[in-house]
């Protein structure tokens, strides 16, 4: 029997042990005297939310080819064992081994929204790990970085010793080598995060220095010991060539995502201004049919998994599409296997797929329309009309369907309230299509249109990174336009209104667009009691504003500013591929309503046809 | 065809509650290819019943489910209890065991046999107490040191006419006399078993599947009890030993036992396993 790092008595007073006893089904466990390096790979939430994610077991299944290395996981643990594990001086340890994270070499982060910092503190801090980068010796292992939060990791530099920019399978290998060498070698830590930097897509924050301007400004990035000015992105080139997980690891208990993850392709055509994804994945790269169909089965049968889903920002442009969905149909009802598809853009040929997959009845169909009005949809260059919402709607409503979720963001740059006024009006018309298409004798009662509003939140290496953010009270003021616009629409009662909280968006804002001194801002929320922020039950607001007062920040000089176009932004040090003069372009063509074709229909030059693969060099 | 399949569930995957359990064994049937049967409807689900939940942090070696099936394999193979012993078990991680499967006879087309759900009667459990743990007299008179001395205590509390306990239900807490529930009651050193956990074997030698997973312990003491399980009574064995040991004088820690789950009857008079 394994031993586990905790005890039993601490295991049945707290909720839901499973997530702390690793040993699932497809785990991968090593002969620790065989191994160089240990590589603890961290998803900074709950164990649910963590398994779910695809990112992690890629790099697990990366990681642990390599036979001299095994990568195990971590979770952060809920508040319930976060206080057991400090009255008892019980260090984090990962789930595989169960032994102490601080003995590894590596300890890797994964970034995925912004609300999870002070859970990377935590994190830290149970591991008994410093947790600033500048404390820790070659007593403690790596802290690296990685996800799409490091296209801004300036908040967080402070605390982490390397960020990995970019696509996690193409570098690692190198780093790995390197650590091993500088090791084997008895070289310094420092001399090893030097030699480090100079591996394309590593950035060091220590070998960088900050100056600021009297207005706050950043006024210079300069880099130190020959590290680069500039970290390139890393991508993949050839995404049927790559690794992906043939046996992904199955929890016990019921993860967020309880199905297989296919992800068919990485990237996006389609260049909506707000979409932080569509802009830093590009250029938008398929997996072949054959590596799809491959994958499919073998996880499939390896995990038992009654539920497949395909992932991709946007699924209705794979351009085989059709095959796939034909093979898994097929192969899928066989094992009874249920297929789920989200992303896909309604129309007559994914609403044939989707009624073939699932249950018409229970479902719904999901619009994201971001904006109410046409005008407002061309400045945000979301290629979708109002003719092709209503008649997606309509014919989901012939096929059956009566349940509608439409998704839109208040705030964005340029809206005006008539704008605003125009989502209620776009739900009420399609509630209109609903019963002028379906007779009264067809009807299982009302229509139900549900409207979601996000509050929004300007991000790093967009068209909108400029932005403003509008003030929480503004858009407390826009949802009650909203709202009371909603009560004068025709069909009100068929529709619902959710919004978003508005304290966790700006927030997010800060820590999206700041620089290197809102780190203390995390490091004081933290200590004032911050965690699992992006779980509302425990988001306090008031300790995050007490935070802000501590370290002395003024919010409005992140958030509800406008940045010049010619203004040091703090992740400008990051090459994405994408160029600065294409991102002002689009912001002025945003200004003035103008659209950009997607990457298919014409290449609105970027930039990222540099990498010479995906759509850029499709026939 | 329907299996009768006996499990063990020990080590760490003791924190797994039921319904993990349950969805466990849908995803290793699942990978095994096994020609498990699906219920009708949108949302077909596997023909899968399970006798009775196991708490969390219970180890056992007397788990039992049933599973209805295709008669032949995927290759049109005939299946046996012995197929479906090597199929499914293939599937099974570290921490689940296949004990035994049986065939159920069943003729497709006439009535249901009882299934393991229904069926069940009683159960036998072990509670061993656990490292750093000892029986803690409320009073220095109550000391308790010697096994021998424990069921010595054990025979008088189950001579009494009625042992009443306080019991929990979902409409609230209510005292019950458990006495007709207890069947068996014994309390030994690590080294032996009380008869009546032999479970029949061809042999009669006493040989016990039922406490093949069950976990040792330094302190040496360990319960046993053979009680009323199911659904029309079902008495834990913690409320058993609470009330011994509040008899005895001495605190009763729900902490320092380690229940384990050696079997289940159908019918205790006759050790009639599931």
């Amino acid at each position: 029997m394994r031993k586990l790092a905790l005890s039993d008595e601490i295991l049945m007073s707290v909720d839901k042990s499973a997530r702390y006893i690793g040993h699932e089904v497809n785990a991968i466990w090593k002969d620790l005297d065989k191994i160089d390096i240990r590589f603890c790979m961290c998803f900074p939430d709950v164990y649910e939310v963590g398994m779910s994610h695809i990112g992690i077991q890629i790099l697990y299944e990366m990681f642990n080819r390599r036979e001299d290395t095994f990568c195990e996981r971590v979770y952060s643990p809920w508040p319930d064992l976060d206080k057991l594990m400090r009255e008892h001086n019980i260090p984090l340890f990962a789930l595989e081994s169960q032994q102490p994270i601080k003995d590894f070499d590596f300890l890797g982060i994964t970034l995925q929204y912004e609300m999870c910092y002070t859970n990377v503190l935590q994190i830290l801090e149970l591991s008994q790990i410093p947790i600033f980068s500048k404390e820790r010796t070659w007593e403690h292992p790596i802290v690296i970085g990685g996800g799409p939060c490091t296209y801004n990791p300036e908040p967080l530099a402070d605390f982490f010793d390397i960020f990995y920019i970019g696509e996690g399978e193409t570098v690692y290998d190198l780093l790995l080598d390197t650590y091993k060498e500088y090791r084997k070698n008895g070289r310094s830590r420092h001399d090893f995060l030097v030699a480090a930097s100079q591996i394309e897509g590593l950035y060091i924050p220590e070998l960088y220095d900050v100056e600021y301007n009297d207005d706050g400004t950043l006024k210079s990035f300069i880099p130190r010991e020959g590290a680069p000015e500039k970290i390139k992105r890393q991508v993949v080139a050839d995404m049927s060539d790559t690794v992906y997980p043939e046996k992904p690891v199955v929890p016990y208990i019921r993860a967020v995502q309880d199905r297989v993850a296919l992800e068919i392709q990485r990237g996006c055509i389609r260049g909506c201004r707000f979409c932080q994804a569509g802009m830093i994945y590009r250029p938008l790269r398929e997996r072949s049919l054959e590596f799809l169909k491959k994958y499919a089965l073998a996880m499939i049968n390896s995990t038992g998994y009654e539920e497949i889903t395909l992932c991709s920002l946007s699924s209705s442009d794979y351009t085989k599409l059709a095959e796939l969905m034909d093979f898994l149909i097929n192969e899928m009802g066989k094992r009874r296997i249920n297929i789920s598809l989200p992303s896909l853009r309604i129309d007559a040929f994914s609403l044939d797929v989707m009624s073939r997959v699932q249950d018409v009845r229970k479902s719904s169909i999901t619009f994201a329309p971001e904006a109410g009005t046409q005008r407002m949809r061309d400045i945000i260059n979301k290629g979708l009309d109002e003719e092709t919402i209503l008649n997606g709607a309509s014919e989901a409503f012939k096929a059956g369907w009566d349940k509608v979720k439409l998704y839109f963001m208040l705030g964005q740059p340029f809206e005006l309230d008539s704008d605003v006024e125009g989502i209620p009006h776009l739900a009420d018309k399609i509630a209109m299509a609903f019963y002028d298409t379906v007779p009264k004798s067809e009807r299982r009662g009302k229509v139900q249109v549900t409207i979601s509003t996000s509050y929004f939140v300007p991000k790093p290496f967009t068209p909108f990174q400029w932005a403003a953010q509008i003030t929480p009270e503004e858009y407390l003021r826009r949802k009650t336009l909203l709202m009371d616009t909603l009560k004068q629409e025709h069909n009100y009662k068929s529709i619902k209104y959710n919004w978003h909280d508005s304290n966790t968006s700006i927030l997010e804002g800060l820590l999206a667009r700041g620089d290197r001194r809102v780190g203390k801002v995390i490091y004081e929320a933290y200590k004032g009691g911050c965690l699992f922020d992006a779980w509302t039950d425990y988001f306090d607001m008031k300790k995050w504003e007490q935070a802000i007062e501590r370290a002395g920040i003024d919010m409005d000089f992140y958030t509800t500013r406008e940045r010049s176009t010619d203004e040091l932004l703090p992740w400008d040090f990051i090459d994405t591929g994408m160029t600065k003069a294409f991102m002002k372009r689009e912001y002025e063509k945003a200004r003035k309503g103008q659209t950009t074709k997607n990457c298919r229909e014409g290449c609105g030059g970027c930039g990222c046809n540099s990498w010479t693969t995906g759509v850029c060099i499709e026939a | 065809m329907i299996f009768r399949i006996r499990f063990a569930k020990y080590g760490v995957v003791k924190f797994i509650g039921h319904l993990d359990v349950m969805r466990y064994f849908q995803k290793a049937v699942r990978r095994s290819g096994l020609p498990i049967k699906y219920s009708q409807g949108f949302n077909p689900h596997q023909l899968m019943v399970f006798a009775q939940p196991l708490g969390v942090g219970v180890t056992s070696d007397g788990e039992y489910m049933d599973i209805e099936t295709e008669d032949t394999d995927f290759e049109g193979n005939a299946l046996s209890a012995e197929k479906v012993r090597e199929i499914l078990g293939g599937a099974l991680t570290e921490g689940f065991e296949i004990v035994s499967i049986r065939q159920i006879p069943w003729q497709e087309g006439t009535k249901h046999p009882e299934n393991a759900m229904s069926l069940v009667a009683g159960a036998d459990y072990i509670m061993s107490l656990k490292d750093g743990y000892t029986l803690h007299a409320k009073k220095d008179s109550d000391l308790i040191t010697s096994v021998e001395e424990l069921q010595k205590k054990l025979q008088v509390f189950l001579e009494r006419d009625s042992i009443v306990v306080s019991k929990k239900s979902k409409s609230g807490e209510r005292d019950m006399d458990i006495k007709p529930y207890i069947y068996e009651a014994s309390v030994t050193d690590n080294d032996k078993i009380p008869e009546f956990m032999c479970e029949d074997t061809v042999s009669a030698s006493c040989s016990c599947l039922g406490i093949v997973h069950a976990d040792i312990y330094t302190p040496g003491v360990r319960f046993f009890f053979r009680l009323a399980a199911g659904s029309a009574v079902n008495i834990k064995p913690e409320l058993v030993l609470e009330a011994f040991l509040e008899f005895c004088g001495i605190e009763y820690e729900e902490l320092a036992f380690q229940i384990h789950r050696a079997n289940m009857y159908s019918d205790v008079a006759l050790r009639k396993g599931l």
